[in-house]
């Protein structure tokens, strides 16, 4: 397969977040800001990736019965690894990320990835798949961070936009406003996924009258 | 595909899955225990160091940080001698599990400002009290004005919006323990705080850097 076309899935076709609905929980949890959301995404782009290329690695040597198990010890085990790591070297971005590095190895979409692609593949394909979904869970996430917080506390990376005579409805920064704004995102995407479906099924008719039949 | 396992397999699966998860576990402790050997000594520093920091950032003109003897957690603060106020180290329990606030007072036990040094809060809402927008109610408030309200009253703490677990944890868990301070001190005198425990900063730092 198409290394860029693995890479690349991630981002839209199968964007964890707003494809296939994968880590909404945490997700939901951590959008509250932008800068929280982009921390979290990246921690997570980081294990993702860390986590395919060890599973891809072991994949000849563990028992299908057991694996799922196994996924999670690994996962776990990188976590807090880096845990540790920034701990001792970089205290201050390791205070920035607080529990959001522990929150990560609950993520489905790091034991979705493991399983449905790392324990089947090369470890060069899992490695961009891992990045991949890396890059799209990220930008997802900073898009629903950046909705909430321009609109649910008028600032944008803590910096202020409107004037005072906006009041920011309190309801986007807490946990209902990110079901509304994943909710509204997901609807947009298919809206617009279907008209390219549409514009994509007229060409295939008007190149080739054949298929009118169907 | 399971049929094409002759009989006996069983077992030998069993074996096999044995062997897999122990030996995860194995490499998994293996990893861990390395990485902590290395990395633990670093920790540790660092950690003196921000504890160090906080303190700095408390009280910028202070030279020399004493422990009391009433409470290990408690220090004082002097510059040459003469003293600037109060450091205490507070442990309590917010919406998320165990805080830890470091805040200064004066001399007269009003607060000049807190940080807190760990905490689980829910990103976005209950680590504002972390936040200069929430922390700036508390400077120069003494003891009987930290009572948190939910509408707004300049005498005393506005609860954070969506954070009212974590807004009361931080407010009581100071005003118990300024208090504490507050009584130890004025019952025994001003005078008898312990030269137990100096902590001289400059020393503290440079060996680290």
């Amino acid at each position: 397969m198409d290394l860029w076309k693995i890479f690349s899935r991630g981002i839209y076709d199968e964007n964890p977040i707003l494809r296939l609905a994968l880590s909404l929980c945490p997700a939901l949890a951590v959008t509250s800001t932008v800068q929280n959301a982009l921390t979290m995404g990246l921690s997570v782009m980081f294990v993702i990736t860390a986590n395919n290329v060890m599973v891809s690695l072991t994949r000849n040597w563990v028992n299908p019965k057991v694996r799922v198990p196994i996924f999670i010890i690994s996962i776990a085990t990188i976590v807090t690894v880096v845990e540790l790591v920034l701990e001792a070297f970089y205290p201050h971005l390791f205070k920035a990320l607080g529990i959001y590095l522990s929150l990560v190895v609950v993520f489905a979409i790091i034991l979705a990835r493991a399983e449905v692609f790392a324990s089947k593949n090369k470890i060069v394909p899992s490695f961009f798949d891992g990045l991949g979904m890396g890059c799209g869970f990220t930008a997802a996430m900073v898009l629903i961070g950046g909705v909430r917080e321009i609109l649910g506390s008028g600032t944008f990376l803590g910096a202020p936009l409107f004037g005072v005579w906006y009041h920011p409805p309190m309801v986007l920064v807490l946990a209902p406003g990110g079901f509304l704004v994943i909710g509204c995102i997901i609807g947009l995407m298919n809206i617009f996924q279907d008209r390219l479906d549409k514009a994509s099924v007229a060409r295939v008719m008007e190149s080739s009258p054949v298929k009118e039949e169907q | 595909m399971e049929q094409a396992i002759p009989v006996g397999s069983d077992y030998k699966d069993i074996f096999s899955v044995a062997l897999n998860l122990a030996a995860a576990c194995f490499v998994a402790g293996c990893v861990i225990a390395a990485s902590f050997a290395i990395t633990e000594p670093y920790a540790k520093i660092n950690r003196v160091k921000m504890a160090d920091e906080a303190m700095r950032q408390l009280f910028p003109a202070a030279t020399t940080f004493t422990q009391m003897s009433q409470n290990p957690a408690w220090m004082t603060a002097e510059q040459n001698g003469e003293r600037l106020g109060y450091v205490l180290t507070i442990r309590t329990k917010g919406y998320g599990g165990a805080m830890k606030i470091m805040a200064a007072t004066d001399t007269m036990f009003r607060i000049r400002d807190f940080s807190l040094l760990s905490h689980n809060e829910t990103p976005g809402l209950g680590d504002g009290a972390n936040k200069p927008a929430f922390k700036k109610q508390f400077e120069g408030k003494a003891v009987e004005a930290l009572f948190v309200v939910k509408n707004h009253d300049p005498g005393k703490i506005d609860a954070m919006t969506g954070a009212t677990i974590t807004s009361r944890a931080v407010t009581d868990a100071m005003r118990t323990e300024i208090t504490a301070l507050r009584d130890c001190v004025q019952k025994s005198g001003f005078a008898s705080s312990a030269q137990s425990n100096t902590i001289n900063r400059s020393a503290a730092t440079v060996q680290h850097n």
